[in-house]
């Protein structure tokens, strides 16, 4: 999974890295016992879960470090300390040092299904938000919002004013 | 006999300004513009690219007026890049005040054919894309927002400027799209067969495993056997 990750890949085959962080969040819901704490599901959270997290673009990445739940949920701005990317504990949220440390990446939130949920939920909500930014500025892009259809407008109004004028000029002059 | 030792010894002594050494951290005294360094005839340049690797260079570049001025532009490019896979909004927007047309740049047109984020390690090849359809496509919804008046900028400009068939063409580089929720539910199955579901076979059909989460970052799982987890070609 690690090559296939981070072998060089051209833009139109990159992964989408928050779908592919929100799909293994659904995969520890869909195959993890809940009410058993095993070495498996541990494993699997700091081994799979970490490393996904630690692939994602540094704007979540920051958001991760302050708490996503509350970022999303709760509107908490992000902090200094979150903005230059560490966690609470004043680790660096990238490893950066080697090889080795890639995959001990630490999860940023106590994961168990119910959290999982949670984070699920915060994360569906920034995509949708993100998505509404997209389709706002499409619709600005292609001519929907932009400055010179208010001219047009304006000059219509005003082609509509001397429009009326003249008709309420024309009676006035048939009568003579 | 003194004075004449004493004079010898005077003549021996060499100017100190010869003897300095000098140091690579040292500040770099410019040269007039009429060096010999700086002279360089167009050939040279275009002849050692090639040969170098981008970043050697910019590096070399620094050294001559000739190489600086035809690599400002690189240089800001990469810069450019740089800041996009690394969140920095500040230097986006101060490269692209001064060069906006770099919003339209190809970066496979200056020589730079891969790039990569230090943070995330994830590698792209850049063969046919735009900084701005680049951004596009890695889903930086915040920075294509940072770019997005500097496009619009330049949509109104050729708008105003009634260049016939340009203002539809500037339109059709916007081609970002967030997939719909079907689609993502279907992305993300994709996902779950492709990366996920042999790492947690794996995970799953092993009973020596043992993780001390007291001990994170240093698991009792050796590092082989995590790659052997993760590794799906294997």
């Amino acid at each position: 999974m690690i090559n296939e990750l981070l072998k060089p890949k051209f833009l139109k085959d990159c992964i989408d890295t928050k779908q592919l962080l929100i799909a293994s969040l659904w995969a520890y819901c869909r195959h993890f016992n809940p009410h058993q704490c095993s070495h498996h599901e541990e494993a699997y959270i700091y081994l799979v879960i970490g490393f996904i997290q630690s692939l994602q673009d540094p704007q979540l990445g920051k958001m991760l470090c302050q708490g996503l739940d509350d970022v999303m949920m709760r509107n908490v701005p992000i902090s200094d300390r979150a903005a230059r990317l560490e966690v609470e504990g004043g680790q660096h949220f990238y490893r950066l040092r080697n090889e080795s440390d890639l995959v001990f990446n630490r999860v940023m939130f106590p994961l168990m299904p119910y959290a999982a949920v949670f984070m699920k939920k915060s994360l569906e909500k920034y995509i949708e938000e993100q998505s509404c930014t997209v389709s706002f500025l499409s619709k600005k892009c292609h001519g929907l919002l932009p400055q010179p259809q208010i001219r047009m407008d304006e000059d219509t109004e005003e082609i509509r004013h001397q429009e009326e004028e003249v008709k309420r000029e024309t009676p006035s002059q048939s009568r003579f | 006999m003194q004075n004449q030792r004493l004079k010898v010894k005077e003549s021996k002594q060499v100017d100190p300004s010869k003897n300095r050494i000098i140091k690579p951290n040292d500040p770099r005294i410019q040269q007039a513009p009429e060096a010999g360094l700086t002279k360089l005839p167009p050939e040279i340049p275009t002849a050692l690219s090639p040969y170098l690797e981008n970043r050697d260079f910019v590096n070399l570049s620094r050294s001559c007026v000739t190489l600086y001025s035809g690599t400002h532009e690189k240089r800001s490019l990469i810069q450019l890049l740089n800041a996009i896979l690394h969140d920095d909004l500040s230097t986006i927007s101060k490269v692209l005040d001064t060069y906006p047309q770099l919003l339209f740049a190809i970066p496979e047109d200056f020589g730079i054919r891969q790039i990569g984020s230090h943070y995330t390690r994830l590698q792209y090849l850049t063969e046919g894309e735009s900084v701005f359809s680049m951004t596009q496509k890695l889903n930086l919804v915040h920075i294509v927002e940072v770019m997005f008046t500097y496009f619009f900028n330049e949509l109104v400009r050729v708008r105003e400027c009634d260049e016939k068939g340009g203002a539809s063409e500037l339109e059709k580089l916007f081609i970002m799209k967030v997939p719909t929720l079907e689609e993502q539910k279907g992305i993300r199955e994709k996902y779950i067969q492709d990366f996920l579901s042999a790492p947690i076979a794996a995970i799953l059909a092993d009973t020596t495993i043992r993780v001390d989460v007291r001990k994170i970052p240093g698991t009792t799982c050796s590092y082989e056997k995590i790659i052997r987890y993760t590794n799906f070609d294997k």
